[in-house]
């Protein structure tokens, strides 16, 4: 009752604040919102777990109602301003989501994680390909295409189908201090898988840029940097990680607020580098953050004896950043072009989900997990949020003509995903019995 | 990109800077006492400022506002929990008394001045004007404890009494200057509507508010890393709110401060002050190094003023001292010349002046950060000198 209260109070200051003039101090409609967001997260992620749902479907529910579709608390000026915060929280998760996966107990699961990274990689690309040229009736920017243009459409569908959403999972791993082979699991195939990803969006990308435009040739050179860019991701990730465990064995103070500046000196490094090379040299060739803060926290937990300082410090400061992340991921959701394409995302979350619960179901049969386990992991794999997103406005750039109406779609299938996906997981979590939620 | 690695280079300060003490270091007293209170970094700031080297432009110290005013809440809020009137109990009123009545006078020594001074150089609105100089006189009223340490160790046991004394003033007194600025920041001027007392009952509703918030999401048993949340949370949004009204996040955070240390619950009482003072230090030198950075001397005859200012508070502080001790502790004639171990200026002083140049960007705003920062380099300088001699003096 007290929390309510609060709720209500915290929302008529904001109300009356919206109807006030507001001052000359710059920034402080910004600030407003970040305190705005802080603490209606929590009461929202409290409530929430009270009703033993995930606590970051609170925050997003709060980021939806307070961001520009609904009360518009949170406008796209404000958003902007605060791409930068968002950015240190998406890699200060990629460093924590490294530090989760422990080699020891990764290679007793390898073979499941292989194999499931197999099958649902094949599986979900596939299906999801196949019902994209079956339905491409439902999306009007195709009504021009050939049948072989559709389906390469679909394609690009189908390898955005197969992107997770590392964040969540590492988020509701942390609310309900899961451990355990399932979460081990759940944990190593969706980080894979979002690396994975990248990787054969290249392939995809590329080939359809060959069948959307006959003129155009297979560039073999684009696929060829795709690569070059992982290596280099994971070489650059290891440097860091390297550093930050002599740092951690050595000085260990103000660890924090070293791995909230480390992740933000690698966003700004890679971007930095990015512009750079395309100006001197012409060339592009983007470090993927994600993947070098992931690498990097996957190499303090597995080669410097420092994995548990490390995870400690991660933790002290997670919440914050936990809150602040997904409150702006759900002001970020575009609700506009869920209402415009509800019905081929409501079909495409539907069909993706089948496709994830068979293919998880048979890869880990394949990988003599207990049934039980099986009969749960598909759940785990429904999230979905910044690679798949970060991808897509990849199509929208290289295929100007229909690249939007792509993106609009896409957008709404991450938003519905992105609300269903950390509930199952939790569910998953719970009834596999790895939870040790308070 | 810049604003990113302008962050980086602010947080990266910030760490080494928290992590050294120049304490240890054989350095003159005067730069020890810079050191310990740790106003070099608004130098640091000064020269990554536009007015230096441009590392940090009008642009991208526009995106880090944010922490500017997360920085008034902090140090408000700070204040404010220490304010726990069961442990100030202790202290006996009289020491209130002599607090009180220095600064009071010192504000006034200050101010009358400074608005001539202003009224001659500046053609503001009179309502401007006066509070510019009441600003500036709240900055000169304040006394940082910390330059006290340096003493800590070597004072004789015949001034010791005097000591206790020095560090029960510097403690207490800063509430006259915050509370006189968040007072006069209410002034109608400031504001596009309504009158200075409606202002003034919004700046304490909101305080009163917060605090209660925070009460109230601290009942419950938290875990460490939910208090963090809930603190940055309370003062993040009190401190947005106060800047978004035109009012002061000090006082506003002050006035939650208090609420907190009085009616929070014991553990949670902890859990607030751990979470504030483990982050003090960081938040303050980023805050320091912000304000250096946001530096502007629009015209170099305004530092002719530093020495009138020093100069003055000095005075202030001096009269003050001796009128305090005069009318609350009769008798003992070596306090009389108490204001001389006052002189330390601190960090406070820092944030209401910023705080003025956050509801309200004039020439003359920049004028009064102009005249206080320096003053503040100043009096840090001689503040030892002069404590030494005060100590000195004890029969």
């Amino acid at each position: 009752m007290r929390l309510i209260l609060v709720f209500i109070a915290l929302s008529l200051l904001m109300a009356w604040a919206g109807a006030t003039p507001p001052g000359v101090a710059p920034g402080a409609y910004t600030t407003l919102v970040v305190g705005l967001l802080l603490l209606s997260g929590y009461l929202a992620g409290h409530f929430l777990s009270i009703l033993r749902l995930p606590r970051i479907t609170g925050y997003l529910c709060v980021g939806m109602l307070t961001g520009p579709y609904l009360l518009g608390f949170l406008t796209r000026e404000a958003l902007g301003q605060l791409g930068f915060l968002n950015e240190l929280a998406v890699t200060f998760i990629a460093l924590a989501a490294g530090g989760e996966l422990r080699v020891a107990e990764l290679r007793e699961r390898m073979s499941v994680i292989f194999l499931s990274i197999l099958s649902q990689t094949t599986v979900v690309f596939i299906i999801v390909s196949i019902f994209v040229f079956l339905a491409a009736p439902l999306l009007p920017f195709t009504a021009s295409f050939t049948s072989f243009q559709v389906l390469t459409v679909g394609m690009l569908f189908g390898v955005l189908a197969v992107a997770r959403s590392p964040s969540s999972a590492i988020a509701i791993i942390n609310e309900t201090r899961a451990m355990g082979p399932f979460t081990e699991t759940a944990l190593g195939v969706t980080v894979a898988l979002d690396v994975l990803v990248i990787v054969l969006f290249g392939a995809a990308v590329s080939f359809c840029e060959v069948v959307m435009s006959p003129a155009a040739a297979l560039d073999p050179g684009f696929i060829a940097g795709l690569s070059v860019e992982v290596l280099l991701g994971i070489g650059a990730g290891l440097v860091v990680g390297l550093a930050l465990g002599y740092y951690i064995d050595r000085v260990r103070a103000n660890l924090p607020l070293l791995l909230l500046g480390t992740a933000l000196l690698v966003t700004s490094i890679s971007h930095g580098f990015a512009a750079y090379l395309k100006a001197a040299y012409g060339l592009s060739i983007h470090l993927e953050p994600l993947l070098i803060c992931v690498t990097a926290g996957f190499t303090v937990q597995n080669v410097s004896r420092q994995g548990s300082r490390f995870i400690e410090a991660i933790e002290s400061v997670s919440l914050p950043v936990y809150v602040l992340f997904f409150t702006l991921a759900g002001a970020g959701l575009n609700l506009e072009a869920l209402l415009q394409t509800w019905t081929i995302a409501i079909l495409l979350v539907g069909v993706r989900a089948g496709g994830i619960y068979m293919s998880a179901y048979t890869g880990g049969r394949l990988g003599g997990d207990p049934p039980r386990f099986n009969r749960l992991a598909g759940l785990t794999y429904l999230t979905q949020a910044g690679v798949s997103l970060g991808l897509a406005l990849e199509v929208s750039r290289r295929f100007p003509g229909w690249g939007d109406a792509f993106v609009t779609v896409i957008v709404a299938v991450i938003a519905v995903n992105q609300m269903i996906g950390p509930i199952a997981m939790k569910q998953a979590l719970i009834r596999a019995g790895e939870t040790r939620e308070a | 990109m810049k604003l990113v690695f302008a962050a980086i280079l602010i947080v990266a300060i910030a760490f080494v800077g928290s992590r050294l003490s120049f304490v240890h270091i054989r350095l003159p007293l005067g730069v020890r006492n810079l050191f310990l209170t740790g106003i070099e970094f608004v130098l640091v700031g000064f020269l990554l400022g536009g007015a230096v080297l441009d590392l940090l432009d009008t642009k991208t110290l526009d995106g880090l506002y944010p922490f500017l005013g997360m920085g008034l809440s902090w140090i408000g809020m700070l204040f404010g929990v220490q304010w726990e009137f069961r442990r100030l109990s202790h202290i006996p009123p009289r020491v209130f008394g002599v607090a009180l009545v220095q600064s009071m006078i010192t504000i006034f020594v200050v101010a009358v001045p400074f608005f001539l001074l202003f009224s001659r150089f500046f053609s503001y609105e009179t309502d401007l004007l006066v509070i510019a100089a009441v600003t500036l006189a709240a900055a000169a009223s304040g006394t940082a404890s910390s330059g006290l340490t340096l003493f800590a160790r070597d004072t004789p046991s015949r001034a010791r009494p005097l000591m206790r004394l020095l560090t029960n003033v510097s403690n207490i007194d800063d509430v006259v200057g915050l509370t006189a600025f968040g007072l006069i920041s209410c002034l109608a001027v400031l504001h596009a509507d309504a009158s200075t007392l409606l202002w003034i009952g919004v700046s304490a509703g909101l305080g009163v508010t917060v605090g209660l918030l925070v009460v109230a999401l601290t009942t419950y048993r938290l875990r460490d890393d939910e208090m963090l949340l809930v603190v940055i949370g309370a003062i993040t949004f009190s401190g947005g709110l106060a800047l978004y009204l035109s009012l002061s996040p000090l006082l506003v955070n002050l006035i939650a401060g208090v609420i907190v240390a009085n009616l929070a619950r014991g553990r949670a009482r902890a859990g607030i002050r751990s979470v504030l003072l483990r982050g003090e230090h960081s938040i303050y030198i980023i805050f320091l190094i912000l304000v250096g950075a946001g530096w502007r001397i629009e015209s170099v005859w305004i530092l002719a003023l530093v020495p009138v200012y020093v100069l003055v508070r000095t005075l202030g502080k001096t009269v003050g001292g001796f009128v305090s001790v005069r009318l609350f502790l009769p008798g003992s004639r070596a306090l009389s010349q108490l204001g001389l171990g006052l002189l330390s200026h601190g960090g406070m002083a820092v944030a209401i002046v910023v705080n003025l140049h956050q509801i309200h960007r004039s020439e003359l705003t920049d004028a009064v950060i102009s005249v206080v920062l320096p003053g503040i380099i100043l009096s840090e300088l001689i503040a030892p000198a002069s404590t030494r001699r005060l100590l000195g003096r004890v029969p």
